[in-house]
Formats: C-alpha cells, sequence, structure tokens
C-alpha cells in the first residue's frame, strides 16, 4: 500500500476526522472503513508533529546561537581591557574549537543530540566570524573591511559542504549579500568575484535542496546587479536603466521558476524564483513609477548606455527567451505556463523598448508608460496566480496593487493633471483585469468542484 | 563519523585563517621600520568592533601640484606606493608610484580612493585610518585633542600597522 503524502498542516487533519464522521452518519464509509482511513493517515500525522517539534528545537536552538554569537562580538567589542592581547586570542580561537567539538560530537559522533550539535557548530561559525573582528579590533587593522566578511563566508563554506548545516548555508548567503553591498558601495567597485561566490552559493542550495536559501541568493545576486549598474553610472544617473535591468532580471528569475519541473530535480527553485522573481519586478517597476525618482535620475537627455547595463540588460533579455523558448519546445511549461511565458517574453520586449527608447519621450509619458507596466503586470500575475493556483503570485501581485494605488493617491494630490489620465487608464486596466479575474476564479471554482465529485 | 577528519581540517583552516591575520600584523609591527606620522582624529563606533578613533593623516591628501607622481591620473582602488622621508620629528610624502620604488627607500603601500583632477588632491587609503580603544574612551582622546601623533610600522613590501598613539607626546595604553 502507498503511504500518504506526509507533512499535511494539523487543520487538514481536523477537517478529515470531521468528514470521516459525516462520511459514516450518512452511510457513505462503515466503522471498519473509517477506521482504515484514520490509521493510514495517523503514521503521517505523528511523524508530522515530531517533525514539527523538531522544527522547534532548531528554531530555537538557532536563535539562542544568534544571541550567543552577537553577545560574545558585542563582549569582545566592549570588555577588552582587562585582557591583553594573548588572553583575548587564546580565548577566541578556545571557544571555536569548543563549539565546533562539541557541536560535532553532539550531532556526528554521539549522535543523541543532532538538531542541538547542529546548531553549536552554527554557533562555532558566528564565533569564527567574531574572530576576525577581534583580530582586526586587537591589531588596528581596516585595510578594506569588506574582505573580513569574504573570509568569514570562505571559512564556513566547507562546514556547509562536511555537515550539510542548512542553517550555516543561510548564514553564509546573507553574509554574501552583505559583503558585495560593503564592497560595491564602500568601494564605487563592480566586484566580479561576487559571481563565483554566488554559484558556489546556489550549487550549495541544489545540493541541500533549499528554496530558502536559494531565494536569499538571487535576491543578492539582484543586489548586485543594481549596485553594479549604479557604479557603472557614477551614481544615481542611472536609475531608470538600473531599474529596468532590476525589472528585466525579476522576470528571468521568474522564467526559471516556470521551468522547474513540480517533480523534478529544481522543484525546490520554483517558489524562491516566483517569491524573488515577481517581488523585484514589481519593487524595479513600482521605484520607476515615481516622478521624483526618475527626475533624481537626471532623465532628460541623458541617454548613454554603459557597457554593464547593455551586456547584463541585453544577457537577461536572451536568457529569458531562450528559457521561455527551450520550456515550450521541450514540454516543461503547461497550458497556463506556456501563457505565462508568453506575458513575459512580452513584458521583456516591453522593458526593451522603454529602456531603449525613452531619451526620444518626454518624462510624463515615460512616468505613464512604467505605471500602466506595473499595473498590468499586477493584474496579469494575478490572473496567472489563479491559472497556476499559485497564492504566492497572487499576494505579491496585491501586495504592489495596494503599494501602487496608495503611491498614486499620494501624487494625486500634488500633481492632479498627469495622473487623470492614469487613473483613467488604470481604472479600464482594472474593469478589464477584474472581469477577467472573476471569470477565472469561477472556472477554478467549477473544475475543483468537478475533481472533488470525481473523486 | 566518516568525515571526522574532513572536519577537523576545517576547524584547522579557520583557526589557520586568523593566525595568518595576525601573522602578517605582527610581522610587520616586529620588522618593520618605526615611522611618525601627524594626525587628527574624529570620533565614530563600529558595533562589530566597539569604539575607535578614525585617524586622518597629513599623507592621506596628497597634492600633486607639489608631490612628484609617475602618472597624471590614478584610477579608483589602484594601488600605488608613496615614498616618505623624515623631515624634522616626522615622515611626509616625497613622491608616488604605482610601483614599489627598488632603491632602497621607504614606501607605504595604498589604495586610491579618490582622485580629484582638477585641484590634483590624491585620497589614500593605506588601511591605518581606525585605532581602537575601549568603549567611551574614543570621545575623551577626541575631547583631549591636543597634538596627536602615531607610531606606525612599515615594512619592506610597504604594508603598515598602527604601532603606537601619543597625544601631546606622551604613549595613550589601554592595557
Amino acid at each position: 500500500m502507498p503511504e500518504p503524502r506526509g507533512n499535511l498542516p494539523e487543520k487538514w487533519y481536523i477537517w478529515l476526522e470531521g468528514e470521516i464522521a459525516d462520511w459514516k452518519k450518512e452511510g457513505i464509509i462503515n466503522d471498519s472503513q473509517a477506521g482504515t482511513i484514520l490509521q493510514r493517515y495517523e503514521a503521517a500525522r505523528r511523524e508530522g508533529e515530531t517533525e514539527r517539534g523538531g522544527r522547534l528545537v532548531t528554531v530555537l536552538a538557532i536563535m539562542g546561537a544568534v544571541l550567543l554569537g552577537v553577545g560574545v562580538i558585542l563582549f569582545f567589542a566592549a570588555n577588552w581591557q582587562g585582557m591583553s592581547k594573548a588572553l583575548k586570542v587564546a580565548v577566541i580561537l578556545g571557544s571555536i574549537i569548543i563549539a565546533y567539538g562539541t557541536g560535532y560530537y553532539l550531532a556526528f559522533e554521539k549522535q543523541n543530540y543532532p538538531r542541538v550539535g547542529r546548531t553549536v557548530i552554527f554557533l562555532g561559525t558566528i564565533l569564527y566570524g567574531a574572530g576576525i573582528w577581534l583580530i582586526a579590533q586587537v591589531f588596528h587593522i581596516n585595510s578594506h573591511y569588506p574582505n573580513g566578511v569574504l573570509i568569514w563566508i570562505l571559512g564556513i563554506i566547507p562546514v556547509i559542504y562536511i555537515c550539510g548545516s542548512l542553517s550555516v548555508l543561510i548564514e553564509a548567503s546573507l553574509l554574501t549579500i552583505m559583503w558585495t553591498f560593503m564592497e560595491q558601495t564602500g568601494f564605487q567597485t563592480s566586484n566580479w568575484l561576487y559571481l563565483p561566490v554566488m554559484a558556489v552559493m546556489l550549487v550549495m542550495a541544489y545540493r541541500m535542496k533549499s528554496g530558502l536559501a536559494a531565494g536569499i541568493t538571487l535576491a543578492g545576486a539582484s543586489v548586485w546587479a543594481a549596485v553594479a549598474s549604479f557604479v557603472s553610472y557614477h551614481g544615481s544617473r542611472g536609475i531608470l536603466l538600473t531599474f529596468t535591468l532590476t525589472a528585466m532580471i525579476g522576470l528571468f528569475y521568474y522564467v526559471i521558476g516556470s521551468i522547474c519541473k513540480p517533480g523534478g530535480r529544481f522543484k525546490f527553485m520554483k517558489t524562491p524564483s516566483y517569491i524573488a522573481g515577481s517581488v523585484l519586478f514589481f519593487l524595479s517597476v513600482f521605484i520607476i513609477s515615481f516622478r521624483d525618482l526618475v527626475r533624481i535620475g537626471s532623465y532628460a537627455g541623458d541617454t548613454r548606455y554603459t557597457t554593464f547595463f547593455l551586456v547584463w540588460f541585453i544577457g537577461m533579455f536572451l536568457c529569458i527567451w531562450a528559457a521561455a523558448v527551450l520550456g515550450i519546445i521541450k514540454g516543461r511549461l503547461g497550458p497556463e505556463s506556456r501563457k505565462s511565458a508568453l506575458f513575459i517574453m512580452v513584458l521583456s520586449v516591453l522593458l526593451a523598448v522603454l529602456s531603449f527608447t525613452f531619451g526620444l519621450l518626454d518624462e510624463t509619458a515615460v512616468i505613464l508608460i512604467n505605471n500602466i507596466l506595473l499595473f498590468i503586470s499586477v493584474i496579469a500575475v494575478v490572473i496567472i496566480g489563479y491559472s497556476e493556483r499559485e497564492p504566492v503570485l497572487i499576494n505579491t501581485g496585491l501586495a504592489f496593487f495596494v503599494l501602487g494605488v496608495i503611491a498614486r493617491y499620494f501624487d494625486f494630490f500634488w500633481d492632479m493633471l498627469p495622473k487623470s489620465v492614469f487613473f483613467m487608464a488604470g481604472g479600464l486596466v482594472l474593469l478589464v483585469g477584474g472581469t477577467l479575474l472573476e471569470r477565472n476564479r469561477r472556472k477554478i471554482v467549477r473544475e475543483m468542484k468537478v475533481n472533488s465529485h470525481a473523486a | 563519523m566518516r568525515h571526522r577528519y574532513k572536519f577537523i581540517l576545517v576547524v584547522v583552516l579557520q583557526i589557520v585563517i586568523l593566525l595568518v591575520m595576525i601573522g602578517m600584523k605582527w610581522s610587520t609591527l616586529a620588522f618593520g621600520t618605526k615611522i611618525l606620522l601627524k594626525t587628527a582624529p574624529v570620533d565614530p563606533w563600529d558595533l562589530f568592533r566597539g569604539d575607535y578613533v578614525i585617524l586622518n593623516y597629513e599623507i592621506t591628501n596628497l597634492n600633486l601640484d607639489a608631490i612628484p607622481a609617475d602618472k597624471d591620473e590614478y584610477r579608483n582602488n589602484e594601488t600605488i606606493y608613496v615614498t616618505l622621508k623624515k623631515q624634522g620629528k616626522y615622515w611626509n610624502a616625497v613622491s608616488v608610484s604605482s610601483k614599489r620604488p627598488d632603491d632602497g627607500s621607504l614606501a607605504i603601500k595604498g589604495i586610491v580612493r579618490y582622485h580629484f583632477r582638477p585641484d590634483a588632491n590624491l585620497q589614500v587609503d593605506y588601511g591605518i585610518h581606525s585605532y581602537y580603544v575601549p568603549q567611551h574612551e574614543g570621545r575623551r582622546i577626541e575631547d583631549a585633542r591636543g597634538s596627536m601623533d602615531v607610531e606606525i610600522s612599515v615594512d619592506k613590501w610597504g604594508n603598515a600597522a598602527v604601532s603606537k598613539l601619543f597625544i601631546d607626546g606622551k604613549e595613550v595604553e589601554f592595557q
């Protein structure tokens, strides 16, 4: 007999118990069948409870490790008067060795406290980072401070590889974002070294099938691209083009999410790619929907394209088309995903046209186009979310819809005339989109009813 | 159990990284030439490392109209070598080069932060711009600002490390 699908929420079991009681009352099933069904799910339910309990232990232990680690950093930062240099170094090295030794013993040697053991190893990685800063403090080192974070990352990558520690992977993924941000903003560089480090993070996320780590790394890659684009434009001059680039990267992430098959090797990438892609796209278009921000970017007349922008923008555009076309040809996309892939291809063309013709348009026209693009995309993503049954997309779309309406509401009072055109266009788009949405919603509900009857 | 040795190797690697960091600075401090630079501090606070005093040296901002250089324009983040010469009590910059001088003269290695072309001003980071002090001591040093000097150790490759801090000629010691 095949095992029932595990990891279902507790609410679902409560619902099932109620349904079984009703089925018994209605004579659909007898006592023996009810008992068999309940028994079938009991083991999965217990397993789920144990898993949730285990996760709680991990979360509590990680929180404890973070607090302890921060405490150690602050202790050394604030109370170093009473200790000699040698003692300070000895204490930090000793605490690293003790943390790693205890953690490894509990998790892999004794194996009686695997979750606590892994968390103590995680604490060891924080203490190692604290050690880098302590040594910088003791020896007054301040040359190129982002290197401290890089050394931290490089030191803990082997720990992820050997122990398969998710918490250390998340730590390293967050540190990678912090490192590239410090490096790029502090020293105005493109930081090309970020790309191989990012690739390592993605490989580790793949090895551990961690959607969270993949999502953090995808978000980090967009931070890297945005800052590198700003650096290439020497500041805010390239604000419009920088955010059309990040919007294009968002579309690329989205397409990647579409071609990850639910049962395939990359299924863990599906949801993070959808979330990172849609949030990045909407955030980017939302930012350039503000007149003041586009104006700060000295939009008027400056249509210079840097090599960085051209290479990455065109590269992303080609990747989107290649991934979408391959997805359609190879049959990796379902009928609904095919429609959304075609929509993404259209959006990528619109972004490309906007980016390469905005010099020919006046400021108001550019703002208007950006706003229409934002609201059309919001409505489209909600429709796609309904058709593909991805609540993440619906939620993201609705969140940016609310943000967009609030932002334009405030704009309205400052500058009424151009916004009247915008509201008319937005209203029309909403009416059409709302009708489509309602029709689709009914279709889905009808289909679901048919499916439940068939079952 | 099977990856015990690999794990031990990783821990050793991390300890070695930390020891190399210490060793590099220690060797500069132990074997480098001691020089005295004049400075004026300001006091920020760094979350990771507690209080520290920012040290701003005369050799941080170089006027290339007054000091000979081997190039007209330096890129941001470019490595340069500033040759120093003792003039009275302090050491001052006498030339700028993108290559380490091989005539035996003392040169300090730095990274170009900005090169302002109109006034030929070159801003250089030598990695010796912070001096860490116990919490709340930074403000005291800032308030007591009189004449502040810093003893720096410079090794033969141009690497520098902060050795001692002097206020009104008296060494400041925190441990």
